[in-house]
């Protein structure tokens, strides 16, 4: 339950600019969690948008 | 440039999002690189949130404020890296007026803060008249000559030691004197010419008196009265000394 609070007031804070997808990079530190951009706060983050292809 | 940025260890994160409808494709992203890749799926909310299309860039601070949105079709933004680097800088000046802290005098980095957050709640530091954070060992100009032959004087809060070259230890001669052992307080002896025996640093009638006095009185052997250097006091070096004086 405090999770999904706390997730409730990181969306809050971080507003439109955030997602919450899993990691599908199995090579990456982060694989098969869900991150956007509240999970770096207090970083700057750069994403990048694109169609693999 | 990411993987500089990841090395310097520097609060920095590359995300890509893509398309769950493109995932066979996902090789063309992932191979040899560790960063995170997420795939939206249909209907791409995620897209549709960010107003994004294929192939842009987005840098978010670190309050998850959009900076910086552009399309690098053409490549790169030009400033990526100095929008980086500013947004990096401003991770380390923020501070929170608002943050809950104890009301306790703390040292931080050398200096005094009101609060146990130190700087972090945008205090200034205050004074420290009692340098309770004062790191260093001592005040700049403090003098400690405990030991005349190793004095020791404060630059910068720190100790450094004076070296000390006493004439006699480094084998200069003492011509027509004698080496005197050195008062309290001072390290080096001193070259006193023969007949000088109120070291003064002239022959005159203040030393024949005194010779006369110790050799008429005092009855001790008085290594710089002996101005004839023969082992013992008596008038020929009062007749030698005056010689010296008048002439």
């Amino acid at each position: 339950m405090y999770k999904y609070f706390l997730a409730f007031f990181l969306v809050l804070g971080f507003g439109q600019y955030d997602y919450n997808l899993e990691d599908i990079n199995s090579s990456s530190d982060y694989y098969g969690q869900d991150i956007g951009t509240s999970y770096f706060s207090n970083k700057v983050t750069i994403h990048y948008f694109g169609h693999f292809n | 440039m990411f993987s500089d940025w990841q090395d310097q260890g520097l609060p920095v994160q590359l995300i890509g999002v893509g398309k769950d409808s493109h995932n066979s494709s996902l090789g063309n992203w992932t191979n040899n690189n560790d960063t995170p890749v997420c795939a939206d799926s249909s209907p791409f909310s995620s897209w549709s949130d960010w107003g994004a299309s294929q192939r842009d860039v987005f840098v978010l601070d670190h309050q998850g404020n959009v900076v910086l949105q552009q399309s690098t079709n053409s490549g790169i933004p030009n400033n990526l890296e100095s929008v980086v680097m500013d947004l990096v800088d401003d991770i380390s000046m923020d501070c929170d007026p608002g943050m809950a802290c104890a009301e306790v005098l703390t040292c931080c980095d050398g200096l005094l803060y009101p609060t146990s957050c130190c700087a972090e709640n945008c205090d200034e530091p205050i004074d420290d008249s009692y340098n309770m954070c004062s790191e260093s060992e001592c005040e700049d100009g403090e003098f400690d000559n405990s030991n005349p032959c190793n004095p020791m004087e404060c630059f910068d809060g720190q100790w450094f030691e004076i070296i000390v070259d006493c004439q006699e230890q480094m084998g200069v001669p003492c011509d027509g004197g004698v080496y005197v052992d050195p008062p309290e307080g001072v390290c080096c002896s001193s070259c006193v010419q023969y007949g000088d025996s109120n070291n003064d640093g002239s022959l005159n009638v203040l030393d024949v008196v005194i010779i006369v006095n110790i050799i008429l009185f005092e009855n001790y052997y008085d290594e710089v009265s002996d101005v004839n250097t023969d082992g013992v006091l008596n008038v020929l070096d009062v007749v030698q000394i005056v010689s010296s004086i008048l002439n």
